[in-house]
């Protein structure tokens, strides 16, 4: 309980009364200071009686339209508060949603209940910028006195959680071609039959074969020889190359390439998850791998977590790259340099010594970073490549030093012309992109232990494939 | 002249020429000292006190249906002045203006600082106590104004008896009025942090040490 200042005043004047009897020698003035003291003290009672009942009487509720929301949506919070009868105090409510949540000022957020009346009501606009999960704290209750001289806080009330999600792409399209493709994930069963572990077929005995192999039971039931032949089950280790550069930036808010790659990879975890296979992973940014996690089979949950949190680079830093130094300038370079004069002469030994492959990272990193952690690996490596078509040169390198030693390699390609932030405004040129990004990806595809696929948002992708077919009838028709 | 508006910390605000309560308390000082010829002392004293009383955060008009203040009010006017004639009429008069402009509150402390120009009044002892049940309808009448007014009168009333009483049987125990001012004191304060106490249990809010 809070006296506020009146309280205070009121007691300075019984105080005073009491200062001037002493002083004045007249005791009689101290019967005025304790009829202000009792005056005091019954209007303390009567608070306290007053505020116990209305606490008993009093529903306060806080509640939310949905539990789920996605960033950046408004949703109306309600807040209502209900007294089984009406109470003496003035009563002001206060609603509490979470720190996070923006879009409400005090005003808007705080609920009064007169004197004589008995339930009120009260929306709260609310704004959730940040993904997470959050709960209200409960109301604060403020209830004043109607001579205004004590003031109480509590807090009561119903605490409503809410689920504020990321927004993630809808209606993402896995396919070739512009065809959806269907993918499962499970158990791998290997090329291979030898004695393993699981059961396989029964065939008849042949002369050779190992006298342990022989089953009994099914001999006992054949009156012949029978061996069972065992599958073995092959556990491949799993590579997830992630790019992240400043071009998988590109894209509508929660709709760029990266989330639409990144919605894909988190699937591919929960299938390698099951099948319980080691699973690594390698962000791979501008200045080459950002991040690197060996393969293991206990890791699935921080992988995910690293997808979640990974954001495009900045692309300050791809434009810092000086051009100068890239190889394709040398070469070009080079090939002007074919006089005879001495100008020429002297420059082209320099230019003699460039290398097919750069050696600094910052021009190749999905290729440094795959050449440097996956090349070396046994042929059961399952490289799994997550970029889009900006470098389409250095990503056919990277397929190519990937699937060395017998290792396969998925490719999950996002062409850059289903993301651009200004929409499809011209179809014919998107549908010739789009072919142009298509012929790219048979290329990687028709590679031995390769498979690319294209993901994106299905739907710009469907109008893209509609263009290119209007313009097919259109030229029959003309034909 | 402007209005005075309470300062933070009061769900309710009223409206009240603070300016006026001082005029009129000064103009209450001047009709008293031309009367009664009163000493500088007092006339400061009173002057102060309607200051005081006229700062009080809360100013509440008079309610028509507090018959008891006005019951009070005529009741101690008429023992005053029938007392001590013009006088007491006056101090009637000053209660009324300055329960009008201020409270119920100020007016009780007025009426007891005024009680300072009736020394004779006090000696007698009998009509003092009649004037000081007049001044404790003032008091009791403010219950009128909660969901329960009969309870917290008879509430009021009982605790001011029992602090009166505690009064003269101080002084009669230990003759000095400056312990007998202290124990009232340290009662009051005893009982105030108690309901206090009492009010935070209740309400849930005391922490588990």
């Amino acid at each position: 309980m809070q006296a506020t200042r009146r309280y205070w005043t009121i007691a300075g004047l019984g105080m005073f009364l009491t200062g001037l009897a002493l002083l004045l020698a007249r005791p009689f003035l101290l019967l005025g200071a304790a009829g202000l003291a009792a005056w005091l003290l019954t209007k303390q009672y009567a608070f306290v009686r007053a505020l116990t009942r209305t606490v008993e009487d009093l529903t306060v509720e806080q509640s939310v339209p949905r539990e789920r929301v996605a960033t950046e949506t408004e949703t109306t919070g309600r807040l209502r508060a209900e007294l089984a009868s009406a109470s003496p105090l003035d009563i002001i409510i206060e609603a509490q949603p979470p720190v996070t949540a923006t879009g409400s000022t005090r005003a808007n957020r705080t609920l009064t209940i007169e004197r004589g009346t008995r339930e009120a009501m009260t929306t709260v606009p609310l704004r959730w910028p940040v993904a997470g999960s959050f709960s209200f704290d409960r109301p604060t209750i403020t209830a004043t006195d109607t001579d205004g001289l004590f003031r109480e806080q509590l807090v009561r009330g119903s605490t409503p959680e809410v689920i504020v999600e990321a927004r993630t792409p809808s209606d993402i399209h896995i396919g070739t071609g512009g065809e959806r493709t269907m993918q499962a994930y499970g158990q791998h069963e290997s090329a291979q039959r030898a004695s393993g572990l699981d059961p396989g077929e029964l065939r008849e005995y042949i002369p050779g074969d190992a006298a342990q192999r022989i089953d009994w039971k099914a001999t006992a039931r054949m009156n012949q020889p029978y061996v069972r032949e065992y599958e073995i089950e092959i556990d491949y280790t799993t590579a997830l190359v992630f790019d992240h550069r400043s071009a998988m930036g590109r894209g509508n808010d929660g709709e760029t390439k990266l989330d639409y790659a990144r919605q894909v990879a988190l699937a591919f975890v929960d299938s390698t998850r099951e099948a319980d296979d080691p699973l690594g992973y390698y962000a791979v940014g501008e200045t080459g791998c950002t991040d690197r996690r060996e393969p293991k089979t206990s890791q699935y949950e921080l992988i995910k977590r690293r997808l979640r949190e990974l954001q495009p680079m900045n692309s300050d830093k791809a434009q810092s790259r000086d051009s100068s130094t890239r190889p394709s300038t040398a070469r070009r370079v080079k090939a002007q340099l074919t006089g005879t004069d001495s100008f020429d002469s002297t420059l082209r030994p320099y230019f003699d010594t460039v290398v097919s492959h750069n050696d600094t990272p910052q021009d190749n990193p999905l290729f440094e970073t795959v050449r440097n952690h996956l090349a070396q690996r046994h042929n059961s490596l399952l490289t799994v490549l997550f970029t889009d078509d900006t470098y389409q040169a250095e990503v056919r390198e990277t397929v190519q030093i990937a699937r060395r030693n017998g290792g396969r390699v998925l490719v999950f390609l996002t062409p850059s012309v289903l993301f651009d932030p200004g929409g499809l405004t011209d179809l014919e040129a998107a549908y010739d992109r789009y072919r142009r990004f298509e012929e790219s990806r048979r290329q990687i595809d028709r590679l031995d232990r390769v498979s690319a696929f294209e993901v994106g948002p299905g739907d710009r992708l469907d109008a893209v494939l509609s263009s290119g077919r209007r313009r097919r009838s259109d030229a029959r028709g003309a034909e | 002249m402007r209005c005075f508006r309470p300062a933070d910390g009061d769900a309710r605000t009223r409206e009240g020429p603070s300016s006026c309560s001082i005029l009129f308390g000064r103009f209450v000082e001047k009709v008293l000292h031309l009367s009664l010829n009163i000493t500088g002392t007092k006339s400061r004293a009173i002057h102060s006190i309607t200051m005081a009383t006229a700062a009080a955060e809360r100013i509440t008009a008079p309610d028509p249906r507090q018959w008891l203040a006005v019951f009070g009010i005529l009741y101690v006017t008429t023992v005053l002045g029938v007392i001590k004639g013009l006088a007491g009429v006056l101090v009637g008069v000053g209660l009324v203006g300055v329960w009008y402009l201020s409270s119920l509150v100020g007016a009780f402390v007025f009426g007891n600082i005024a009680l300072l120009l009736f020394p004779d009044v006090i000696a007698l002892g009998f009509p003092f106590a009649l004037v000081e049940a007049g001044f404790g309808c003032l008091l009791v009448s403010s219950a009128s104004r909660t969901d329960s007014p009969w309870r917290i009168g008879a509430v009021t009333g009982g605790v001011f008896i029992l602090l009166a009483a505690l009064i003269p049987i101080g002084l009669g125990l230990f003759e000095a009025s400056w312990f007998v001012a202290l124990c009232l004191v340290v009662v009051v304060a005893v009982l105030a942090y108690g309901l206090h106490r009492y009010e935070r249990f209740t309400m849930d809010l005391v922490e588990a040490s």
